[in-house]
């Protein structure tokens, strides 16, 4: 019982970890909480439901599709909204607000084309089961596991390997000091939010397949959640994001089936509570030091 | 024609006038120091030159084409290089990396690591921190790093803010003598400075700024022997 809640709270908690990780390296380069990040979790199963249910495509070109519209909308959303508040010199509680109207807009949007009803989405790959002594692993628990993994080790790669990774911590670090390295920040700031958004975009799709199932309500349940994940871990943190999220996962799982699922959601919401007052930095967050 | 030309610039943040109309040149090849109060304007000119503010009006020439609108990464392309105010390197980056940071325009791998050992052999120290993250570097080994990664990018103007700012007098010794062996390299620099002494010392020409103007401006051995540069940076 307890193993078979593992894996499953396992399952979940790779997807908010995935999506958190998204959520933390816009957060790390920028300071700013990305309220639209739920939103394009929300979005590109809908864009799924439209190619792969009404319009009978097949799965994967509806997923890539969907992930790569998903990623250019985050894109835009920083080049043609962020990047002009940013050129004001504007607090970043503008930029905050800006995105929580990119989030109305699309939610407001799916309703008004979609309809606010739940949306089936059914499973692409009915694969098989593995049993593991009494422990049930399904495949697409399977698939979402192994497809989150190596999407977070494909993305520490691009950050801790690679010159726009580099470029991306610089900015993290001090924006002043990497403009004068010669980084073009504002271009590897909506790089940045392609990825965070195509990270939500992927998780998002491979929620609503393992639930079979997508509505709008999603997007404040995604949101508490990347918060709680990004903030256990530690805000900005990327290997904090991962660790946060498959601790949110798990707790929520065995909350739901040792006291009751009535409660599950709250967990977050305790977490980031907990953290926000006792240990602000989270699990792996680092303290701001400003050296004179 | 100079390497540096700077014409009539005024820079301003919001309603402070903090640059007010300032020419200078920096020669090829020569030491250049601009030296004034806090609040004299001189990092904000700096950080106008490399763009990371922009010009209210007037005009920065490098190597006879205009930079003044250019955005930074364009101007770093043309071979300017700052080890900024307060070195602003990267905390949480080892010393390898912040040198490789240097060098984000260079995109000859060969180039790279010939700086590196540049770098290793201009400053032992660093070579001997090189997987250490620069936030727990000692300030005079951080500024070290600063200079050191502005060389990476092989600038032919190396601009450096207040050099001295915050160190322990011995090492401040050491970085007016790290100002002579970069000059000898050929780069020229165009020091920033309140140690109006070190800087006279240790330039071919000097500007005096006051209150977002040039007040004085001459060959550094006339300031250092004027009365009112005496009075006012050299303690009389």
């Amino acid at each position: 019982m307890l193993f078979q809640q593992l894996v499953n709270g396992l399952t979940i908690g790779t997807t908010y970890a995935l999506v958190a990780v998204g959520f933390s390296m816009v957060y790390s380069v920028l300071e700013l909480a990305n309220f639209a990040n739920g939103a394009f979790y929300v979005f590109a199963p809908y864009i799924v439901v439209l190619l792969y249910v009404s319009m009978g495509w097949g799965f994967i070109p509806a997923f890539l599709i969907a992930v790569i519209a998903t990623g250019v909308l985050g894109a835009f959303m920083d080049r043609f909204i962020l990047t002009n508040i940013r050129g004001r010199k504007a607090p970043i509680s503008s930029s905050m607000v800006a995105t929580l109207g990119v989030s109305t807009v699309i939610m407001n949007g799916l309703i008004a084309i979609f309809g606010s009803d739940t949306k089936a989405v059914p499973n692409a790959f009915p694969v098989g089961k593995v049993y593991i002594g009494s422990v049930i692993i399904t495949g697409n628990q399977l698939i979402i596991i192994v497809l989150s993994v190596v999407i977070m080790a494909v993305l520490s790669i691009i950050v801790y390997r690679t010159k726009r990774g580099s470029a991306m911590r610089a900015i993290a670090q001090n924006t002043v000091a990497a403009q004068m390295m010669g980084v073009h920040v504002n271009r590897v700031i909506t790089v940045t939010f392609f990825i965070g958004s195509v990270s939500a975009a992927i998780a998002g799709t491979m929620v609503a397949m393992y639930y079979g199932s997508v509505d709008t309500t999603l997007y404040t349940t995604v949101s508490v959640k990347t918060f709680a994940s990004a903030i256990l871990g530690g805000i900005g943190s990327i290997p904090g994001a991962m660790l946060g999220g498959v601790i949110i996962g798990m707790l929520e799982t065995i909350v739901a089936g040792y006291v009751s699922s009535a409660y599950k959601d709250m967990i977050s919401f305790v977490i980031i509570i907990i953290f926000l007052i006792f240990r602000p930095t989270g699990l792996l967050g680092h303290k701001k030091i400003n050296k004179v | 024609m100079a390497l540096l030309e700077v014409r009539d610039l005024c820079v301003n943040y919001g309603a402070i006038k903090a640059v007010r109309g300032i020419s200078f040149d920096v020669e090829e090849g020569k030491v250049v120091t601009l030296i004034g109060a806090n609040g004299s304007g001189k990092t904000t000119t700096m950080k106008t030159i490399i763009g990371v503010n922009k010009a209210a009006s007037g005009s920065i020439v490098f190597d006879g084409k205009d930079i003044t609108s250019l955005p930074s990464h364009q101007i770093i392309q043309r071979g300017i290089a700052i080890s900024p105010e307060g070195r602003q390197v990267f905390p949480r980056m080892s010393v390898l990396e912040n040198l490789n940071m240097g060098a984000y325009i260079c995109k000859d791998k060969k180039v790279i690591e010939e700086g590196i050992e540049r770098a290793f052999t201009l400053f032992p120290i660093l070579e001997e921190r090189k997987n250490q993250s620069a936030g727990t570097l000692s300030g005079g080994e951080q500024q070290m790093l600063a200079v050191a990664r502005a060389l990476m990018g092989n600038p032919r103007l190396l601009i450096m803010d207040e050099p001295s700012l915050g160190l322990a007098p011995l090492i401040v010794k050491n970085i007016f003598l790290l100002i002579e062996k970069i000059s000898q390299m050929g780069i020229t620099i165009l020091l920033v400075e309140q140690n109006a002494k070190m800087a006279l010392t240790s330039s071919d020409r000097g500007y005096v700024l006051q209150t977002g103007k040039i007040v004085l401006e001459g060959e550094s051995q006339e300031l250092l022997d004027n009365q009112q540069v005496r009075n006012a940076y050299l303690g009389g």
